[in-house]
């Protein structure tokens, strides 16, 4: 029978500072068993690794681990428990941060019972931390093949991309690039054509909706396409938790919302009863000793209180004003926000990707709309639309430069930011709750207009952009944009 | 007032469907309520129930259904186009933005008239309206065979088409088409999501209830991304039996 681990205040640690203070920092020993433990638990077991990999996404289909002797929960059990996860939306957030939260307690339960102590909490992973040479590699205790104890370490999976001895596999810092989601001013952005906020546009219960939020497109989509590759768990939805590595990129998001709230008073979550206690609509999960319980988000808004207790070890700034440089990718802009929706000025027709860079060129027309109604016709904000992106297979993400008028021939260009694929196969989907309508992006490129118009740079009649593969990308996905779009507001 | 007007209409571009659809429900309550305007009623039957009668393909004896059926269409269905309405318009270049959702509704309720056309050859030239009691049994029968759909994965993969965005061309007869376009798509994926209420609907069209009870469904689960399976066919059970007790 599962005990559970008082409810005390947990601490969630940098795994790379655990791992640098030396090999095997305990909690990363028992996580290591928990989770072997927990594999052995059948997958109907709410308690399970694979139970718990399903509330994300199950497709029995392509279950790496299904076999005959497989008991599923009652449909009735996985309608309301698997398939929940929350993404193109504004309870992305609260959403995951109620996952961790009752993974954490049933790992902890489970360290308890395997003979560890009850405070065990989950790491994260700042991929992001400029003063960590190794911040953007798999810390070693995820690579090993065995623990000290010569046993399989079940942190180690192969499905994941190809991973250097060193932890190496590829991730760029444009890919966890945070400068851009920080610097988003409001929460949630419903408005068609702008980036959605740091948290996502509102939506009801969806699944898998078309418009996410800044902070899940970069860090949160470009890690796991990065982590999973073109073939391992962290790349697609009914497969990501079941990469152990998957629920400290998370515990990662979830810290980043504390630090996007606490970096900026106006910062604040939406207090939209609709987002708070949405009515009709329950995100359900099973504690540690097998309960349901249910949540809204208005119940995890604060890590501090009882339900939830735990803190993360750091939340600091990593931009301090002080010493603030430049976005390294287009970022959201300082610039505050009209009250009014955006205006579409220029589209491209649809747009093939594959492992070659593509340039698309967007005739701009003049504004006509509210933004025209503004002092000097001028846009206060400008975003670069990447609508209906879908594609048949998995396959990498892609970066974006916006080519300053006159400069194509001399450089590639000013970085906007990333289209992380994670996700484009699921969205393509007929199944998808947009009926296969591929993912859109939105990035803010507001700054990097400012800068080449202070420059010269920036012509109002045509925009050229540049799609270039971050890593070798193949040429079969059958990955398409329906459009590049600009809009400003 | 005006610049709060002008804000909900920038952010809101489809709020012109509530004209049509409102003077559609203006006519079906006056109609409803005894005032002498025929909207719903539709033409005397000329089949005999259960026999298919070929006279029906006879233009004139099938337009007074039509003209029924656009009132519950402008009505009923109109409504769940405001979405895509809304989209198309936002997306597309802002002095386009009227004449692209135009586009969308001009292509959805195509799908939908040619929908009542095939709907309308079937219920004349059946007779299953040759009498008040013949069409409150069709009525009852329709509506079990909506419940039923509500179960069909076919509905359900229709419902989240219904949520499908689309891109667009920026200008000229390109843009035009794919409005016009996807507005036949959201109609395609509209009717075969709702086809088997509207089709109860038609059979009971002079019974409010049935009507207000069918628009709720849809509009619930248009915002929901699916069907309310259980719940609702439990009502149109319901609503079967209530049909042929009245």
């Amino acid at each position: 029978m599962a005990t559970t681990a008082a409810a005390m205040m947990r601490v969630r640690r940098d795994v790379w500072k655990m791992s640098k203070a030396g090999s095997w920092d305990p909690d990363l020993l028992w996580y290591a068993k928990a989770v072997e433990a927990m594999k052995k638990r059948p997958l109907d077991d709410p308690l399970g690794w694979r139970y718990q990999a399903a509330i994300h996404e199950y497709r029995r289909a392509s279950d790496p681990f299904s076999n005959p002797t497989d008991l599923l929960p009652s449909q009735s059990d996985q309608d309301d428990f698997w398939g929940q996860c929350q993404h193109g939306s504004w309870y992305f957030l609260p959403w995951h941060r109620m996952y961790l939260l009752h993974f954490e307690r049933i790992v902890a339960d489970t360290v308890v019972q395997l003979g560890g102590p009850a405070d065990w909490a989950l790491p994260y992973w700042n991929y992001s931390d400029k003063s960590n040479p190794d911040a953007m590699k798999l810390p070693p205790e995820f690579i090993a093949a065995t623990l000290p104890n010569g046993t399989a370490n079940a942190l180690s999976i192969p499905q994941r991309a190809a991973v250097q001895p060193d932890g190496d596999f590829g991730l760029t810092a444009l890919e966890v690039d945070i400068k851009g989601c920080l610097d988003e001013d409001e929460f949630e952005d419903s408005a068609i054509g702008t980036s959605s906020g740091f948290g996502g546009e509102k939506t009801g219960f969806v699944h898998n909706g078309a418009y996410p939020g800044v902070l899940e497109i970069t860090p949160h989509g470009d890690v796991h396409g990065a982590v999973g590759g073109l073939g391992g768990f962290m790349g697609r939805f009914s497969t990501a938790a079941l990469d152990p590595i998957f629920w400290l990129h998370h515990a990662n998001i979830d810290r980043l919302w504390q630090v996007w709230r606490d970096r900026n008073a106006k910062h604040l979550d939406p207090v939209d009863t609709d987002w708070l206690t949405p009515v009709g609509i329950k995100f359900s999960f099973h504690d540690a000793l097998g309960n349901v319980v249910i949540h809204a988000p208005t119940d995890v808004a604060d890590t501090s209180v009882a339900l939830l207790s735990y803190r993360y070890e750091d939340v600091s700034d990593p931009f301090p004003a002080a010493l603030a440089a430049g976005a390294l990718v287009g970022g959201g802009s300082t610039v505050p926000k009209a009250n009014q929706p955006a205006e579409m000025v220029g589209a491209t027709a649809a747009v093939a990707l594959g492992a070659a860079p593509v340039t698309a060129s967007i005739a701009l027309s003049k504004p006509s709309g509210p933004v025209s109604l503004a002092a000097g016709g001028d846009p206060l904000r400008v975003y670069l639309n990447f609508e209906n992106i879908t594609a048949k297979q998995v396959t990498g993400g892609y970066v974006v430069y916006v080519e300053p008028a006159g400069d194509a021939l001399t450089h590639k260009g000013l970085v906007a930011g990333t289209l992380p694929m994670f996700g484009v196969v699921e969205a393509t989907s007929r199944q998808s709750p947009h009926g296969g309508s591929g993912l859109s992006y939105a990035l803010d490129i507001t700054e990097i207009v400012n800068a080449m118009e202070s420059k010269h740079q920036w012509d109002p009649n045509n925009l050229r952009v540049r799609v270039e593969p971050i890593r070798e990308a193949p040429s079969n996905s059958g990955l398409k944009i329906g459009r590049i779009s600009v809009f400003y507001r | 007032m005006h610049a709060a007007f002008a804000r909900v209409a920038w952010n809101h571009p489809q709020w012109w469907l509530v004209v049509p659809s409102g003077l559609a429900w203006a006519a079906i309550l006056a109609e409803a309520s005894g005032l002498p305007i025929e909207v719903c009623r539709s033409g005397d039957a000329v089949s005999r129930f259960g026999l298919f009668d070929p006279q029906v393909l006879l233009v004139g004896s099938w337009l007074p259904e039509m003209r029924a059926w656009s009132w519950m269409l402008l009505a009923t269905m109109l409504p769940l186009a405001a979405w895509p309405v809304r989209h198309a318009a936002l997306r597309s270049l802002w002095n386009r933005r009227h004449r692209a959702g135009l586009g969308v509704v001009l292509g959805y309720l195509t799908a939908w008239m040619i929908t009542g056309a095939g709907l309308s050859v079937l219920v004349l030239g059946f007779g299953l309206k040759s009498s008040a009691a013949n069409t409150s049994f069709a009525a009852a029968v329709a509506l079990l065979l909506a419940a039923l759909w509500q179960w069909s994965p076919i509905k359900r993969e229709a419902l989240r088409a219904c949520h499908r965005t689309a891109a667009m061309a920026v200008h000229g007869w390109r843009a035009d088409l794919d409005c016009l376009r996807y507005g036949w798509s959201q109609g395609c994926s509209c009717v075969v999501s709702c086809w088997a209420l509207m089709f109860a609907m038609m059979l009971a069209s002079h019974q409010l209830v049935v009507m207000l009870t069918i628009v709720l469904i849809c509009v619930i689960e248009r915002a929901r991304h699916r069907p309310l399976h259980r719940q609702t066919s439990m009502v149109l059970v319901v609503l079967a039996a209530t049909v042929v007790a009245l």
